[in-house]
């Protein structure tokens, strides 16, 4: 009888443990991944929620919207509050994802770097593997710049050996804590990375969320603009040109829709978008009255970028995500405004005017508009930089034109707020135009901390 | 019979033996029902020989004389002498002694240990002791019955730690057997009546043999059985319970005047101004309707401002009582036939539950079966034991209570003048969502009525959820030669979690939805993005379990001096779980039938054109895998019953993530004696009959299957702009993860005097968790916000004190029995510090995110504030310390202040706790009272938070007693209203002495009255025995240390008093 119990007993634990190995490599759930092919890791940069938005801040503290004192009191968020009034601690104890998100994208760009350096492909991977590869170099890239504009002072070539840059951090090593460095290691890791996308990437992308040698071209004379290398600026600018230079007609935009501008319009060389803030949604966020005026009748941008609501209220709505998000990507716009400039700079006016005029004649009713011309290199560059505020409004470069352009006597300016009475004022080149950076990273990583 | 192993005793091996010996075999039953007493104590007088009875209270013994005196003693029994003038077989009756506690053989799960041998820190709770608290689970009658066991309030439902948390991050909970698996699903799925016992093993010797689940304890549960040999019995019992509605009240809100004069304030500040003009047309409250009116002459000041007044005196909270609440009443019947013939026993049992709940629209019903069945078959040496679990149960949550009405979806408050019905008790809308002139308009424009009335919506839901769950037992035990039992147990279970909640087109949520994917044509016709009819939400979750086990059994006895029982096994697990969850618009419950929708465009919403939304997509399936490989071994050796020796070891494997084959493993082991001095020839103290000493050491482990030691992503369905598939990091990599383990050691001593008028067991633990998976946080340059692995040690040590004293034990009868546990927790390695804003919000536990802060040096959940400096006694601004200077400069004195600087309170959990248990019997009458309490801990009342206030939202009743002038700053500590509200200046006042309470008090936590009918007594009676009762529970604090009259345990508000009536009867 004992033959009984252990015949199954036996053929139970055998046909068990002879599969035993296989038993015990089940994936506990299947949504998880270790992420080792080409596709996860384009899994990982398809996470446009994190990978596509950078901060806002310095939409908030720029000078081309002003909020009532109804609409101050309303913001919620202690950032929106004290940032506007360029108050010197702006957090009160909260944290912001300005800082952490960039620092995420930066964790995974460092993820599929490194992955992409264990893998081995087959030759007909290896352009995705290239694309893959340049595309985490350029996400990196971009969180690093706009860091460096938000948490780091302008640049400048005396200074930028010894002034703090922003951490950088290189490795998927969570470890590994990154020191401040100098705002020259952040700018030549920034251009290095670039330096090598460029070599990578396709020359457009499937998705304007993903990057393409265009952006990268467009990244790189965003940078060297900042940097005030106008010869480099004007180089790369006109290199993404050559790539994609479409500027879309708003003559056949609609001037009375809700968001005339669509995410998907051609002009978008990448897209980004800000980190959503109350005060950009708000009624009460009002754009300045002198540069609403600076718009002529004819110039379409007065009714497609604005909502007139009467009373003086004046709404932003021409946002190039299409939503009531702000964007903050790259646009052939700018190219053509970044190429102006820097031939206006070189002292080339003619060339500098054509760029310009290209580009209005695209944003003006169909037949009013006027060629510009400039009797002088120095006329065009002032003409450029009046339109550069104007196209690019609530894109978040005015407040790099801001901190770059107020060095120069001749385009300096102060700015200030009025609130419930009192008078709030920037003066040029303040220690307010870096932001401090979030407690909560100087408690813990124990870095340097920005002079306010 | 699902225990496993059965400690056979067969006492001489007739070799050697002398002629002069003779066999006397017998057996010990109760006389009480018959039942065996397996683990009886049977001594031969005036010698050492003693043996101890089988599982099934059968002995044998060699005798010299054939005149001997045996003692037979049984704990929970009294002592019984017997002659046995020539006798060779004997049965004997002991009678239970009442007012002690009848822990006789504990269940591991995998064998069961007579209490006598258990060298581990076993606690038993018997069916009288279950049954004397009423509820629909069997968990929440472990509460205070139970030493070193704790139910965590003011957190999740049934959150239990056995002496204190041995984890951080990892599962925190026991682990629950049933029987001899542990359980998968929720143990409340259990119909308490068939509970016969239930076993807590605390220490490493009692639970190592669960060896990685074992870390935070183990809770067996054995269920009722039939016994050989006795007649079909049957039993009936019956409860119904009644709770009051909750108190909404308890917790001190402003009040409705100030609540209307602050947006009074608030709106000439021009704080309304731009919710106005929102674009999104955000809501504002009748109070600012009324105010613009009158502001823009659309209404006579007078009227405004009589209407204004009018609503000061309503309360929402009346109205909440009135309407959403409903005294909560729960039914409870079981039925159970047992019994058994000499070859087969059985139990078959069926259980009916029905709950209407305190909120309005919500009920609970199940019903579950249980059948066993055990075959004694080839002369008894095998036994085939199969079993059926069966459990159903539906729920209906069409109520989610007055916390789900809200003004706006995005805030989480009421304005306190809602009305939720008229006079005649007709539902009111309440401004929610929009603006209502804006509402009106799009009704007239063709949108669906979009006016928002919580009690309709009561009416309209229907959200169930629905469980079936059973589980199928074949277990073989088989008898071999050479004291070796044989057993093979296999448990097949499955489960299927269905909700459904079907938001009708009549529902708020759909006519909102409808509405807001609706666009207008210039032309004035509207576009529908979004079908009419409902919307169902449908979520299905089904399991399947199998679990294998094989195990062989020894054991032996020699020359009655030596005892021996081991026994090896090896067992497999595998879970396997998946779930589906769909959301179908347009749904026609008539025909069943749903709408296509377009999930991947974007459209513009109604409300403000200028914003857009995909319709939410709500298809998602998981798939999971859990499994287990395991070898176990557990050996007790026992010397003449004086000396016992234990030894148990483990090795699991699993199928964790990430983690290479030869780190799936973790061996853990634990080792024990127990020393039963009264049984030394010398120990002659005749006062204290029963005393021993036990001691334990040994490792349990603790499994945390979140982590891996790979960079691991999770995959989602599609991105915000792309729609593409996207991944997210959830785990960086991590090549040195290791499972978690537990230390603890273990010392106790048990004693009983004489006649058992005291009794009980003392103990003390110390623990160590080692490894422990700790969520490090991160600086954000890191890209994770916290890193998740072995980066923490804890230490913990404690006492653990049963007594059970029969202070009067005449017809009246008088005992008690006192729980007493002192446990102590201190992280001893952690490396990583974070802010004080999280040690202060969440560093208790209590926060809702359910977080832990750990800080070296300090338990697990501890009490911090900022220094208090009181109030300025000129504006009544807030005084904390800045660099220790008395400071109104917020901003510094939060970012100045450090772990280290701040004051740092005690532990946000008991560090004393337990239960005073009196039971008082006369006759057929018996009453019982159960006193617990906690002491030695700390907690954080709430306050007034202006910022909420000066956003309109209201806040605490606490405002009224603010400074408002000087000189309040003597009696008051409530700061001032500020102008402008300032987050770090709430927070210090918030976080700050001021507000920090003891937590200790003690209350009386229930009462039960019984009555008892037998047949003994009064034979005309139709059944053998009846239990009439009544039970009252959640009676209400007796003492609490903190002023203010707060429960500690219950910030939000005591759970309702209760109180039940039942019958309990046995034919």
């Amino acid at each position: 009888m004992k033959i009984f119990i252990i015949i199954p007993i036996a053929v139970i634990c055998l046909t068990l443990l002879s599969c035993e190995k296989s038993f015990l490599e089940a994936k506990p759930d299947k949504a998880l991944v270790v992420p080792r092919t080409l596709e996860d890791f384009q899994n990982l940069m398809n996470d446009d929620a994190i990978m596509n938005v950078a901060s806002g801040f310095g939409v908030i503290g720029a000078d081309n919207y002003y909020t009532t004192d109804a609409g101050w009191t309303a913001l919620r968020s202690p950032v929106e509050k004290n940032g506007y009034i360029w108050a010197a601690d702006i957090y009160e104890g909260t944290t912001t994802s300005s800082w952490s998100t960039p620092y995420e994208q930066v964790f995974k760009a460092n993820v599929v770097l490194e992955g992409l350096d264990k893998i081995t492909v087959k030759s007909s991977q290896e352009a995705e593997w290239k694309r893959l590869k340049g595309s985490a170099l350029f996400y990196r890239a971009y969180a690093f710049y706009h860091l460096s504009q938000i948490f780091a002072a302008p640049y400048d070539q005396q200074t930028a050996g010894k002034s703090l840059g922003i951490p950088l951090k290189l490795s998927a090593d969570i470890n590994d804590v990154p020191r401040r460095g100098t705002l020259q290691q952040t700018y030549d890791q920034v251009i290095g990375d670039l330096m090598m996308a460029k070599t990578l990437l396709p020359r457009l992308s499937d998705y304007k969320t993903r990057p393409s040698k265009a952006a990268a071209f467009a990244l790189l004379a965003r940078i060297y603009l900042s940097m005030e290398d106008y010869e480099k600026a004007g180089t790369y600018a006109d290199s993404c040109l050559n790539v994609q230079s479409f500027l879309q007609d708003y003559n056949k935009l609609s001037t009375t829709a809700a968001r005339p501008i669509t995410r998907t319009n051609q002009e978008i060389i990448y897209q980004n978008r800000f980190i959503s803030h109350g005060i950009f949604t708000s009624t009460a966020t009002i754009i300045d009255s002198n540069l609403y005026r600076s718009y002529s009748t004819n110039d379409l941008r007065k009714r497609i970028f604005f909502n007139d609501r009467g009373n003086g209220v004046i709404n932003f709505k021409g946002s190039y995500d299409g939503t009531t998000n702000l964007f903050g990507g790259l646009v052939t716009d700018e190219m053509y405004l970044i190429r102006a400039e820097c031939y206006a700079r070189a002292g080339k006016a003619v060339d500098a005017m054509n760029d310009l005029n290209t580009l209005l004649a695209t944003r003006w009713k169909t037949g009013t508009f006027v060629r510009l011309t400039a009797p002088a290199a120095e006329d065009a560059l002032k003409i450029i930089l009046d339109e550069r505020r104007k196209e690019l409004v609530f894109r978040g470069l005015r407040w790099s034109d801001l901190r770059r352009l107020n060095k120069d006597q001749r385009f300096s300016v102060t700015l200030t707020r009025k609130v419930n009475g009192s008078t709030y004022s920037l003066a040029p080149n303040d220690k307010r135009y870096v932001y401090p950076i979030p407690n909560e990273e100087i408690v813990m990583s124990g870095i340097e901390q920005n002079e306010r | 019979m699902k225990r496993i192993l059965q400690l056979t005793i067969i006492l001489l091996t007739l070799h050697g033996m002398c002629e002069a010996q003779q066999i006397i075999r017998g057996k010990v039953i109760s006389a009480d029902d018959r039942l065996p007493l397996p683990g009886a104590s049977v001594k031969l007088n005036g010698t050492s020989l003693a043996v101890t009875a089988d599982t099934e209270g059968r002995f044998s013994l060699a005798i010299t004389a054939s005149d001997s005196l045996l003692t037979i003693s049984y704990i929970g029994y009294k002592t019984k002498e017997i002659r046995l003038r020539g006798l060779t077989e004997i049965l004997v009756a002991l009678e239970p002694s009442p007012n002690t506690l009848r822990e006789v053989v504990v269940s591991t799960g995998y064998q069961s240990v007579p209490r006598e041998r258990a060298t581990g820190s076993f606690s038993q709770v018997d069916g009288d002791l279950l049954n004397r608290t009423i509820s629909t689970g069997v968990l929440s009658r472990l509460d205070g019955v139970v030493s070193g066991l704790v139910f965590n309030r003011n957190n999740l439902k049934n959150d239990i730690s056995i002496r204190g948390r041995s984890t951080i991050f990892a599962n925190s909970q026991p682990l629950i057997v049933l029987d001899n698996f542990p359980y998968e699903g929720d143990i409340e799925n259990i119909n308490p009546n068939d509970i016969e016992s239930v076993s807590v093993l605390k220490d490493a010797a009692a639970a190592s043999i669960w060896g990685s689940r074992a870390g935070n304890g183990v809770i067996v549960i054995i269920t009722k059985k039939g016994s050989n040999n006795r007649p079909l019995q049957v039993s009936f019992s019956s409860t119904v319970t009644s709770g009051a509605k909750p108190d909404l009240f308890y917790e001190d809100r402003m009040s409705t005047a100030d609540f209307i004069e602050m947006e009074k304030t608030l709106f000439v500040k021009g704080y309304y101004q731009s919710a106005e003009t929102s674009i999104n047309k955000a809501p504002l409250t009748p109070v600012v309707e009324l105010l613009i009116a009158k502001r823009d002459g659309k209404m006579a000041a007078a009227d405004a401002d009589a209407q204004i007044e009018a609503l000061k005196s309503l309360d929402v909270r009346d109205d909440f009582t009135r309407h959403l609440y409903r005294n909560s009443l729960n039914q409870q019947y079981a039925f159970n036939l047992n019994g058994g013939s000499e070859k087969q026993r059985y139990y078959v049992s069926a259980g009916y539950d029905k709950n209407l709940q305190n909120a309005v629209g919500n009920d609970y019903g199940r019903i579950t079966l249980n059948a066993s069945n055990t075959y004694s078959l080839l002369q008894s040496k095998l036994d085939l034991t199969t079993g059926i679990l069966f459990t159903q149960s539906n729920s209906r949550n069409n109520n989610p209570g007055a916390g789900a009405i809200r003004f706006d979806s995005g805030n989480d408050f009421i304005y306190p003048y809602a009305r939720l019905a008229d006079e005649s008790g007709s539902p009111l809308a309440i401004t929610h969502g929009y603006r209502n002139a804006f509402i009106q308009s799009a009704e007239s424009l063709g949108m669906l009525d979009w006016q928002y009335r919580p009690l309709d919506e009561i009416g309209v839901a229907n959200n169930r959820a629905s469980l079936t769950d059973y589980k199928v037992n074949a277990a073989l035990k088989y008898r071999l030669p050479l004291d070796f039992t044989a057993e093979v147990l296999y448990q097949y279970g499955s489960g299927l979690n269905e909700r459904t909640n079907l938001q009708s087109e009549e529902s708020y949520y759909t006519r909102d939805m409808i509405n807001k994917f609706t666009m207008l044509n210039s032309n004035g016709s509207l576009a529908r993005n979004l079908p009419f009819g409902g919307i169902l939400n449908k979520n299905q979750q089904e399991y399947t379990s199998h679990n294998f086990r094989a195990q062989l059994n020894y054991s032996r006895n020699w020359l009655a001096k030596h005892s021996v029982s081991a026994l090896a096994g090896w067992e497999v697990r595998d879970l396997h779980t998946s779930g589906t969850s769909s959301i179908t618009y347009g749904y026609n419950s008539e025909n069943a039938t749903g709408a296509i929708v377009d999930y991947l465009n974007s459209y513009s919403l109604f409300y403000n054109p200028a914003a857009s939304s995909r319709i939410l997509y709500g298809d998602g399936m998981s798939e999971l895998v859990d499994r287990f490989i395991s070898w176990y071994g557990n050996g007790l050796y026992a010397y003449k019953s004086r000396y016992t020796f234990s030894a148990s070891a483990r090795l699991d494997q699993s199928n964790l993530f990430g983690v290479e084959t030869n780190q799936k493993g973790v061996p853990l082991w634990s080792a024990g004696m127990k020393w039963n001095v009264a049984r030394e020839d010398f120990y002659n103290l005749k006062w204290l009959p029963e005393l021993a000493v036990r001691a334990t050491y040994g490792y349990n482990g603790n499994i945390d299957k979140s982590v891996t030691a790979y960079t691991t992503a999770r995959l989602y369905g599609n991105s915000i702009i792309t729609a593409l598939p996207y991944a997210r990091i959830i785990n960086a990599p991590n090549d040195r993860l290791r499972w978690e383990r537990v230390k603890i050691i273990n010392g106790a001593i048990d004693f009983e005097t004489r006649n058992g008028i005291l009794s009980g067991s003392i103990e003390y633990y110390r623990k160590q968790g080692k490894d422990l998976i700790g969520n490090a946080p991160l600086a954000p340059t890191a890209g994770m916000e916290t890193f998740r692995g072995n980066t923490a040690n804890t230490q913990g040590e404690g006492w653990d004190v049963a007594l059970h004293s029969r202070n009067i034990d005449k017809e009246f009868q008088w005992g008690t029995t006192l729980l007493f546990s002192h446990a102590t927790d201190k992280v001893t390695g952690y490396s990583e510090r974070s802010t004080v804003n999280n040690y202060m919000r969440y560093g208790s536990g209590s926060g809702n995110r359910n977080l832990i802060y750990p800080l070296e040096g300090r338990p697990l959940y501890a009490i911090y504030s900022y220094r208090w400096a009181g109030l300025d006694p000129q504006t009544g601004n807030p005084q904390g310390y800045a660099d220790g200077q008395v400071s109104r400069d917020y901003t510094a004195i939060i970012n100045g202040s450090t772990p280290d600087n701040v004051v740092y309170h005690g532990s946000a959990r008991p560090l004393v706790f337990g239960a005073l248990r009196n039971t008082f019997s006369w006759k057929r009458f018996s009453v019982s009272a159960n006193i617990s309490y906690r002491l030695g801990y700390y907690f954080r009342r709430q306050s007034v938070d202006y910022s909420r206030v000066l956003a309109g939202e209201g806040g605490h009743g606490d405002y009224s007693r603010r400074w408002q002038k000087p000189g309040d700053e003597d009696i008051t500590s409530v700061p001032s209203l500020p102008a402008v509200s300032n987050v770090n200046r709430d927070n210090l006042y918030l976080f700050s002495e001021a507000l920090v309470e003891k937590g200790d008090h003690i209350r009386l936590q229930d009462i039960n009255i019984s009555y008892d009918l037998k047949k003994a007594d009064i034979p005309s009676l139709p059944f053998s025995k009846a239990r009439l009762f009544l039970y009252a529970g959640n009676l209400g604090m007796i003492w609490q240390a903190n002023d203010a009259g707060l429960d500690p345990d219950y910030l939000a508000g005591p759970p309702p008093r209760t109180i039940a009536a039942g019958l309990r009867v046995d034919f």
